[in-house]
């Protein structure tokens, strides 16, 4: 078969490369005023993103003909036998991949030591990067090429005209990065671009970089995600000692198919140090704090870098290293009850949120923490599926949502109110979009969600076999509960943050005469409405079905009745919001939970004791050695010998300043009484060899 | 004469040496009112000096590529230095002293980088009014002692050449610095020649052990010599073992470690720096605190490879303190220039815990010694950019805005864009980040100390962390958030400046994005070493 696609597959990357040189070099030369690069960057990088979407398209096609041709083979070689070919992924020699040398940090002289069960790692230890289509990858790509398109192009009409120069330079950086993170063949090149997209996270959530808050939120996520890094970068060093070669298709090969005997302990670290790093960009407990604060930045970056793409990159990795994952029961139990925990927590802080950014903020928390729970529940299929609807559907809230702040000038719900007849069109998206993040049927939300309940079922009853000797049926239940108390909580807070906005009666002077936004902007809004009511039953789970072979085991009355009660929460949720919030109350009726609403509005304290180690314990620890090295080192330990060799020099110039003054009689004065005393030395304890040596036989 | 003849056969090297020399001695000469023509000579000079380095370098990676130098594999020691190895041995000769100029590929990369940092540093203090004359001249002299470190292999004139780049530095900062410059010009050049009486201490006894060794051992044909060559026959026949490896070692490393600021003796280099006028602290940071480690790897590691095995833990542990230490210290500064000088601190502690990793080959963990070793050359050149292009930026913003007080600055991104984004991209490159030379650099040398020394490794793998604080608090005190509008009148970078500016960013940028032609030319000179370490 011939394919046109995938071996172009990297100018996915290079195109948004392309346009950010192309920026760059036009706000150089168009100088003081910006007029051409004004008018010339939004297209650019739109034009460019077009050009990369047709290309993802085709390789995702062409990478879904080779898994069609693969399963086809394999079903012919294993006619007859009990071959499962349901149970059993298709070998990485499957996909497209290309490699080359990056650098080589070493050439080992002799041949490491080699076993039968793990292939030796090559000679050449060079460090490659490459590209990777799989599936997984190739879905992604779309994903990410389809919701940065749409996001530019809404920009175009949110951002103020003298913003979009430095804003699509930076975008264009944030775009090809994050498709180099999704197409990486290798971990390591998969970490680079996980440093940069970090970066571009930095540089945009700083955009207004004359808001002190947005200058401090920057500092804030760039941190915590680099401390969650240094445990991926652990990952990637004691892999590379070890395995010799980062390339995924290497280390799958020597990690995964061996069974429980290749060194758990050691492949459990790994899992566990990847999972540090994964928490830290997939904002997860306790390192979720800067994701909330990321809302400084421009709307349009929280939807796309916030909510559907970087975020969702911590749930890649772990997909991407799942078969890390698999050999691991312990970090599969981590994984899974962080998950499900972050999931919780942020759902209980998002109910009581008043800045309609940040309840969207805790949602996307609560959301990714679904989504590691379904990968430490083995359901990396499902995961995927709900990172790929939420990418659509969170992008669309967080447009909507500014599409409601560029209109009224605040971003506080209890400031809002009655908005739905002035904006209809953002309102109704919205709504489809909360209702997807509910999960309610037939929205794209509710299909991805009710696969991760189904894997939580599957945990509860045992079922799953790849979670023997990692989760226990009781741990099992208490994730599903976890899980299913917080669709609950979902569906709830949800509709109160749309009721409050788009119902009832104006709270302030900018909320009643609100219009409705451009068309740039409410362009995109439908398009990604569109998306999210056919993509649950349409296209997505097509897609996912290759990534990894559903072997849960359910029978179909289990499936249909964790089906049906996650949808009736859902639905009870969704009335029970309207019914407290549907005729628009002035103040808001949880303050009645007394101790638990403090707990929920003051974020359950965990981001106040970070910001007390952060700011007092550390910059303390900052100024104490400061003065320790001003003070003790420098002053006592340093000045101190100055001071001492000063002094003994006075000493001998006293004795040198009686009889003989002068400096030149002084130095000989100290000459000669050094040399009486080696002499008187040497006649004392003469004969041996020192003499000997200095002054010959 | 072939452009091949004049690189191979060493006139390159000695040019090195020799341009930057005459040129110091024609300013000399020049009326103090040609300020245009000195600074015209000084460019000359060292943007010849570029061009050789330039050259050299391309030679050398083409030789590698081709392989006739090799970079993996058992290299014998001295089979990478034939390649040039010949026409100025024996200049001058005396005794057991005598002029010869090799060099290999750390030594190559690191003219590289110095002729980098020179040439940007005489753009950057283009301005200076006060004595440019003497300013320049005393710059260049310095850049020549330099630059005879890095292609000599004649211990005499190493440490001549040693000296001659540590001793400007008095009259540099003393007449041309700023604060209180007297007490840190004299407290930089008291420690510096403290590490140098232990340096020469050091030569004069491998001289002594090995001539004795010589005249003990008539059969093995060594010569009595100050020749690295012949000290390295003489180590392999065994002249330098147990007690004396051991303490001599050690010599050493205090020695070096004085100028490559290791804890405690680093507390020089925060007053020296800050004190310094822009083009010294360039030169300083950037090249004269890397003299401390190559000294170590050029004489120090093939001479007495027992000793750094005796030592490596110390040096490790020493490193990674000096690492999270110097991270911290430059967190509680509120100087600009005090926080790049503990910056410097804190990296070099890199370079010296890539070092001590080699030491571990001995215990079998070859796999991380010659990474870790690359990694810690690869730190040289890549901090030594870094720094360059962050202390000119200091010295322009503080030109422009009158002040080095991070408290007393804000928002000056809106009014010199072009300061914010080389600030931003060195500022990156000191956190790490990839696709800048600081990630090559502190990823290499992590991957090499895990495999000898996990838990030192991890315990320096914090300063990352607080480095990463430290940069963005002061991209943001200094050039985020609200804009003063005292500042309103400050103005970017101007034509010259730009030319330091552009330079040193750009190279940062491109060893960070392909980094394979710079690694395998160090790794040609790290590998034959790491073989003798065995």
């Amino acid at each position: 078969m011939t394919e046109t696609f995938s071996p172009i597959s990297w100018l996915i990357v290079g195109l948004p490369v392309l346009s950010f040189l192309l920026i760059g070099l036009t706000i150089i030369v168009s100088g003081k005023t910006q007029r051409v690069a004004r008018g010339v960057s939004p297209w650019v990088l739109i034009v460019c993103l077009l050009a990369a979407l047709v290309i993802s398209v085709g390789a995702l096609r062409e990478t879904r003909g080779r898994a069609e041709h693969a399963e086809d083979t394999r079903a012919d070689m294993h006619t007859g036998g009990s071959f499962n070919h349901e149970t059993e992924a298709l070998p990485f020699s499957t996909w497209y991949q290309t490699s080359v040398d990056w650098m080589v940090p070493e050439a080992p002289t002799e041949q490491p030591e080699t076993s039968a069960a793990i292939p030796a790692p090559p000679v050449n230890r060079a460090l490659k990067v490459g590209v990777l289509l799989d599936p997984l990858a190739a879905t992604m790509l779309v994903v990410v090429v389809l919701v940065s398109l749409l996001v530019q192009i809404y920009s175009f009409g949110y951002m103020k005209r003298e913003e979009h120069p430095r804003f699509y330079l930076f975008m264009s950086l944030f775009t090809a990065s994050m498709l180099g993170l999704v197409i990486a063949g290798s971990l390591l090149m998969l970490f680079i671009f996980w440093e940069l997209v970090g970066l571009c996270s930095y540089l945009l959530i700083g955009f207004w970089y004359q808001k002190p808050e947005a200058a401090r939120a920057a500092i804030k996520a760039f941190v915590v995600t680099r401390f969650g890094d240094l445990g991926l970068l652990f990952a990637v060093i004691l892999l590379w000692l070890k395995y010799g070669d980062l390339s995924f298709a290497h280390l799958n090969q020597a990690i995964g198919g061996h069974g429980m005997s290749v060194e758990t302990g050691f492949l459990t670290l790994i899992a566990i140090l990847i999972f540090f790093g994964a928490c830290g960009k997939s904002a997860q407990f306790p390192l979720h704090i800067w994701l909330p604060d990321a809302m400084e930045g421009p709307t349009s970056v929280s939807a796309l870098i916030h909510a559907a793409t970087m975020v969702a990159a911590g749930i890649y990795l772990v997909a991407r290293t799942f078969f890390i994952f698999e050999m691991a029961p312990i970090a599969l139990l981590v994984v899974a009850l962080i998950g499900a925990f972050t999931a919780l927590f942020a759902a209980t802080i998002a109910l009581a949120q008043v800045d309609m950014k940040k309840v969207m903020a805790y949602s996307t928390i609560s959301q990714l923490g679904y989504m590691m729970m379904g990968l430490g529940l083995a359901a990396p299929a499902a995961a995927f599926f709900h990172l790929t609807t939420h990418a659509f559907f969170k992008a669309m809230l967080f447009l909507t949502a500014g599409s409601v702040i560029h209109a009224v000038h605040t971003q506080n719900i209890w400031e809002m109110g009655g908005l739905f007849k002035k904006m209809k069109v953002t309102a109704i998206t919205c709504l489809i979009g909360g209702l997807a993040l509910a999960g309610i049927f037939p929205l794209a939300g509710f299909f991805s969600k009710d696969k991760l309940m189904e894997a939580g079922l599957a945990a509860a009853l045992g079922v799953n076999s790849t979670l023997a000797g990692a989760i226990s049926p009781a741990v099992g239940w208490l994730i599903l509960v976890m899980a299913l108390v917080t669709v609950l909580m979902t569906a709830f807070y949800t509709t109160r943050m749309w009721a409050l906005v788009f119902l009832g009666k104006p709270r302030s002077h900018e909320a009643e005469h609100a219009h409705e936004s451009p068309p740039s902007m409410t362009f995109s809004l439908i398009v990604l409405a569109a998306i999210t009511l056919v993509a649950g039953f349409l296209v997505v789970p097509h897609l996912t079905g290759m990534i990894a072979p559903e072997h849960e085991g359910l029978q179909q009355t289990q499936i249909a009745m964790i089906t049906f009660t996650s949808l009736l929460l859902a639905l009870i949720g969704v009335g029970w919001g309207y019914r407290v919030y549907g005729k628009a109350p002035t103040q808001e009726p949880l303050r009645k939970l007394g101790f638990v609403y403090a707990g929920m509005v003051n974020l359950w304290w965990v981001n106040a004791f970070f910001v007390f180690l952060a700011g007092h314990v550390v910059l303390a620890l900052g100024s104490f050695i400061r003065w320790f090295d001003k003070t003790v080192i420098d002053g006592g330990l340093v000045d101190g010998t100055a001071w001492i060799t000063g002094r003994i020099g006075h000493t001998f110039r006293r004795v040198g300043a009686g009889p003989l003054p002068g400096q030149l009689q002084y130095y000989a004065f100290v000459i000669f009484l050094i040399a009486v005393l080696v002499i008187l030395g040497m006649s004392f304890f003469g004969s041996s060899g020192f003499s000997m040596g200095v002054f010959g036989r | 004469m072939t452009l091949n003849e004049f690189l191979t056969n060493n006139y390159a090297l000695a040019l090195l040496v020799l341009v930057p020399m005459l040129a110091s001695i024609v300013l000399m000469l020049m009326p103090r009112t040609w300020s245009l023509a000195i600074r015209l000579v000084a460019v000359a000079a060292t943007g010849i000096t570029l061009i050789i380095s330039s050259l050299l370098i391309w030679d050398y990676w083409t030789l590698v590529r081709d392989g006739h130098i090799a970079v993996s594999g058992a290299v014998d020691f001295f089979r990478i230095w034939q390649y040039n190895n010949k026409a100025v041995e024996g200049l001058l000769h005396f005794g057991p002293i005598s002029l010869r100029m090799a060099t290999d590929g750390a030594g190559v990369a690191m003219c590289l980088l110095t002729s980098l940092t020179i040439f940007s540093g005489v753009f950057a203090s283009w301005k200076l009014k006060n004595r440019d004359k003497e300013y320049y001249t005393l710059l260049l002299l310095l850049v020549a002692g330099v630059f005879g470190v890095f292609v000599t292999v004649d211990l005499f004139f190493f440490f001549l050449f040693y000296e001659i780049a540590v001793l400007p530095m008095y009259l540099l900062i003393g007449i041309w610095g700023t604060g209180q410059k007297e007490y840190s010009a004299m407290k930089l050049t008291l420690m510096l020649l403290m590490g140098s009486a232990f340096v020469i201490t050091g030569f004069l006894a491998l001289y002594a052990q090995s001539s004795a060794f010589a005249a003990a051992h008539p059969q093995l044909g060594l010569k009595a010599s100050f020749g690295l060559f012949d000290l390295v026959r003489a180590s392999q026949a065994g002249a330098f073992t147990g007690d004396f490896a051991r303490w001599f070692f050690l010599v050493f490393y205090v020695g070096f470690g004085v100028l490559a600021g290791i804890f405690p003796i680093h507390t020089w280099s925060p007053d020296g720096h800050a004190s310094a006028p822009t083009a010294t602290s360039m030169l300083h940071a950037g090249v004269l605190m890397k003299l401390g480690g190559f000294g170590l790897l050029r004489v120090a590691l093939p001479l007495l490879p027992q000793g750094l095995h005796d030592w490596h833990w110390l040096i490790a542990v020493i490193a990674a303190w000096n690492i999270v230490y110097g991270a911290f210290s430059a967190m509680g500064q509120r100087d600009l220039k005090y926080v790049i000088a503990y910056s410097s601190v804190s990296h070099l502690g890199m370079v010296m815990l890539g070092l001590a990793a080699g030491g571990a080959v001995m215990d079998g963990h070859l796999a991380g010694a010659v990474t870790a070793v690359n990694g810690a050359v690869f730190q040289m050149f890549a901090h030594g950019i870094m720094t360059a292009l962050l202390f000119a930026l200091v010295g322009l913003v503080y030109e422009k805005a009158h002040t080095r007080d991070i408290d007393a600055m804000g928002g000056l991104a809106r009014i010199a864009p072009g300061l914010a984004v080389a600030f931003t991209i060195a500022g990156l490159s000191s956190v790490g980040l990839p696709g800048t030379g600081g990630f090559i650099a502190e990823f290499l040398v992590f991957m090499g100390t895990f495999a000898a020394k996990p838990w030192i490794a991890a315990f320096a793998c914090l300063g990352i962390v607080i480095t990463s604080i430290y940069v963005l608090r002061l991209l943001r005190r200094v050039f985020f958030g609200k804009m003063d509008p005292h500042y309103e009148h400050m103005g970017d970078a101007r034509t010259t400046e730009w030319v330091a500016l552009t330079v040193t960013s750009a190279v940062i940028l491109a060893v960070g994005i392909y980094p394979y032609p710079i690694i395998q030319i160090i790794s040609s000179s790290v590998q034959p070493i790491v073989s003798l370490l065995q």
